[in-house]
């Protein structure tokens, strides 16, 4: 079992930062009933392990039995749907975005199909279920809109909660009828008290520095800094304090991207480009985070002015890919215009020497 | 009014046998083109070509075999075996060119299936409805919702109801489709297959207009959609047309083999069309005849140099892959602009805007010699494809994705590179579903700590 699994905390109680909301989620759940809710923060910050301790608190360790389910849908045009959900008695937690275009469907089955089955005994139990959605900031618009109007209806029988890195790209008419919790990246001195704690329980030494350095290179994911420990100790069979902290493979093959807008502009590395991004696409990182390391990496290769023409071009592309999801059309004329204004920036140098 | 069965071919007197009597020739062609009138042939006798050509087995239909298998496959699960399933009436919709063999299809896999067909046919006596009141709306729900209607001669109880005339109301208002369709899904005992001709213009596209999307998702309606019959296809069917002119050697010539391409490629996958020219060109003269086959051949020849005086032709299309091709290599004219028909070529596509920039997104890249073009026509493709995410159903602002990327691609394509490309479709992204415990950036720990040196993901 993985650390990260392993001493995910149970408890709100139990939770090591952001004590005060875990506070307020208790008084949330203490008339033993909440509204909608939309959670959301970065990758890693905990969203998922709150949700699971609120619907312990709700529930008791009923919700902990879980068991892997694979739902079948057909579309209005018979094609046949598959999805895996993870669920207990009182909850399930389907994504899905996991069928693509038809989500719209899976959406709008799973809650009726929830909310249509009413709970034996009320009185011992709450008398509504809780439907799980992950990933929502990947639904496409339609979906959104079915599942405004589901949402409304079947207010009775379940409640959903919505999980997101994102909420820019969730409809507005969704996040009304949601309340809203953010869930902030914990700082790097909670990751690195949380790394020496498990440390500590999994009895193995971990010098301080590396925990720190872990810390520093997770991107404020704890998640990540967990799994990152965990390799680094399988990798030299114990934690040295000079041992080095890979970096994910997906990581330097965008950087091989920006090096290669770098060293050529031409129409034939756009084309190979555009196979790369396909590749990351299809291998499923999520658009936002290549348009964001690519800007970084871009980024370290540039001058403050093209540095800055080029943020500016990033914002108005991000803005396009966030609205759509068609991501490769503005990915693609992203790299384009960096190689642009890249082979501008070389021939004034240029210019300016002769 | 309501027919049961095969449909009747007008005043048919198939007169084979009463013919030697030197009956006055019935020209047996449905005067669908106007062409019949240019035809007082004094025939020998008369003769039925379309009726003795028409497919009568599942082999001889010039249709694709898998389209085939898919209303078949239809019919089969929703008609033939109907226990398992709900109350509701099954609805089928085929679109398809015209002349692409919808309605023939469907009788041939009925007939093998022996299903009976009842079909809806507009009903004439208007002035009936005018005294009565009861209204075609109200009749057709009836006749979709009732089935009082049946053949004499059936020989079970499977049944369909088939609709390819839509009553005319419908056409000038189509919302009160809608509530006919949810009467007759909740009432109706038979499953009910909708046969809609495509045309290229949207006012009167049946197909989009009466089955939106919000309805085919409401109601359930299966949709296979017919494609325009290949050439090879349409061969085979020519070549059937050729066995039967050859037995008549008394009415029929056989026509050449350049008058047959040239009927097949004037076409354009319309069989009913090319059967009809075919028939034209197989008769045996009269003094009128022969001289419009000549025209017709002449000027089929030169169809691609002018395309004017097509007497019995349909109108010319733009395929997909001639409008990428104009697109992608554009052409300036004399004064330095744009020579080309932007108006028609977006409209041919209005209907599907994402495929379309799908593929001159995939294409665009080869045809550009400049970076700072590239550059610029893929900031207009990013910035059409903003106009196709909004949730919207409005036509014009998917037309302006088109216009943009269209005019976008041909503007800023000022060092074009002319060679030959072999034109790609859009790639489908198939997201490799992720594993539940790990999302996919941190999967790289994953396997570092499960010791596998596999990532599924190739750093190249």
């Amino acid at each position: 079992m993985l650390w990260a699994d392993k001493y995910r905390p149970k408890e709100l109680s139990s939770l090591s930062y952001h004590k005060q909301q875990a506070l307020d989620l208790r008084n949330l759940t203490k008339d033993g009933d909440f509204p909608h809710l939309l959670v959301y923060g970065p990758l890693g910050a905990g969203k998922k392990t709150r949700i699971m301790c609120l619907l312990r608190e709700l529930y008791g360790p009923g919700v902990d039995r879980l068991k892997v389910e694979t739902m079948n849908f057909t579309t209005p045009s018979n094609k046949k749907l598959e999805i895996s959900t993870v669920g207990s008695n009182y909850h399930i937690e389907v994504n899905p975005s996991d069928v693509g275009i038809n989500d719209r469907v899976v959406i709008m089955d799973v809650i009726k199909n929830v909310a249509q089955s009413q709970q034996l005994n009320a009185n011992t139990q709450r008398e509504f279920k809780v439907i799980l959605l992950t990933d929502v900031d990947n639904l496409t618009k339609d979906a959104q809109h079915a599942l405004r109007r589901t949402m409304e209806k079947y207010i009775a029988n379940c409640r959903i909660i919505l999980c997101t890195t994102s909420i820019s790209r969730v409809i507005p008419a969704i996040r009304s009828r949601c309340l809203c919790i953010r869930v902030p990246a914990p700082s790097i001195d909670d990751i690195t008290s949380i790394l020496t704690n498990v440390a500590a329980k999994e009895s193995v030494s971990l010098p301080p520095e590396l925990a720190k350095r872990i810390a520093e290179k997770s991107d404020r994911n704890l998640r990540r800094a967990l799994l990152m420990c965990e390799a680094c100790k399988v990798q030299k069979q114990g934690l040295v304090a000079s041992q080095s902290v890979s970096e994910p493979d997906w990581q330097i093959f965008i950087r091989n991207i920006a090096s290669k807008i770098v060293k050529e502009q031409s129409i034939a590395t756009l084309a190979k480009i555009r196979e790369n991004l396909y590749e990351l696409i299809i291998f499923g990182i999520p658009s936002e985070i290549i348009f964001n390391t690519l800007l970084e990496e871009m980024l370290k290769n540039c001058d403050l002015e093209l540095g800055r023409q080029i943020v500016e071009q990033a914002a108005l592309y991000e803005h396009r890919m966030a609205q759509g999801n068609k991501e490769i059309f503005h990915l693609e004329a992203f790299v384009a215009k960096c190689m642009c204004l890249y082979q501008n920036m070389m021939q004034e140098l240029m210019a300016c020497e002769f | 009014m309501k027919k049961t069965g095969n449909k009747w071919l007008g005043l048919s007197l198939d007169l084979e046998n009463g013919a030697q009597n030197g009956h006055p020739p019935k020209p047996a062609i449905p005067s669908k083109n106007g062409t019949s009138d240019l035809s007082p042939v004094p025939k020998k006798r008369s003769f039925n070509f379309h009726q003795r050509l028409a497919p009568k087995t599942v082999p001889d239909l010039a249709v694709h075999s898998k389209k085939i298998a898919e209303v078949e496959h239809w019919l089969q699960n929703n008609v033939c075996d109907n226990k398992n399933n709900s109350p509701n009436a099954k609805f089928l919709l085929i679109s398809g060119p015209p002349g692409s063999g919808k309605s023939i299809t469907i009788q041939v896999l009925c007939k093998k299936l022996s299903i009976d067909i009842t079909e809806w046919v507009n009903p004439l006596d208007q002035d009936f409805e005018v005294c009565r009141g009861a209204n075609q709306v109200t009749r057709f729900v009836e006749f979709l919702t009732e089935s009082k209607w049946n053949s004499l001669f059936s020989t079970g109880n499977k049944k369909v109801i088939l609709v390819e005339e839509f009553p005319n109301t419908f056409l000038r208002n189509c919302d009160e489709f809608g509530p006919v369709l949810e009467e007759c899904y909740y009432k109706g005992n038979y499953p009910v297959i909708f046969v809609c001709t495509d045309t290229f213009d949207n006012k009167i596209n049946l197909s989009e207009k009466l089955f939106s999307e919000d309805v085919r998702v409401k109601y359930k309606i299966a949709t296979i959609s017919f494609n325009g019959c290949a050439p090879t296809l349409m061969k085979s069917a020519l070549k059937r047309a050729q066995n039967l002119v050859q037995g008549n050697p008394d009415l029929f010539k056989i026509p050449s083999q350049s008058t047959v391409t040239a009927i097949i490629s004037t076409a354009m996958g319309d069989l009913k069309c090319a059967l009809n020219q075919y028939y034209f060109a197989a008769l045996l003269g009269t003094s009128d005849l022969p001289t419009i086959q000549t025209q017709k051949s002449g000027t089929k020849r030169k169809r691609d140099s002018s395309t004017s005086i097509q007497i019995m032709s349909r109108d010319e299309n733009l395929g997909l892959f001639h409008a990428l091709g104009r697109v992608l290599n554009p052409k300036l004219g004399e004064n330095g602009r744009l020579a080309c028909d932007f108006d028609r070529l977006v409209n041919e596509f209005t209907t599907q805007p994402g495929l379309f920039t799908g593929f001159l997104f995939e294409n665009y890249l080869k045809y550009f010699g400049d970076l700072v073009d590239a550059s610029q026509a893929s900031e207009n493709l990013s910035l059409g494809q903003t106009f196709l995410e909004k949730l919207v159903d409005r036509h014009d602002i998917l037309d302006y994705a088109i216009w943009v990327s269209v005019l976008g691609l041909m503007v800023h394509n000022g060092h074009k590179v002319s060679r030959w490309n072999q034109i790609k479709g859009p790639t489908k992204v198939q997201k490799v579903v992720p594993n539940r415990e790990v999302p996919v950036t941190d999967l790289y720990y994953y396997n570092v700590i499960n010791n596998k040196t596999n990532s599924g993901f190739v750093l190249s």
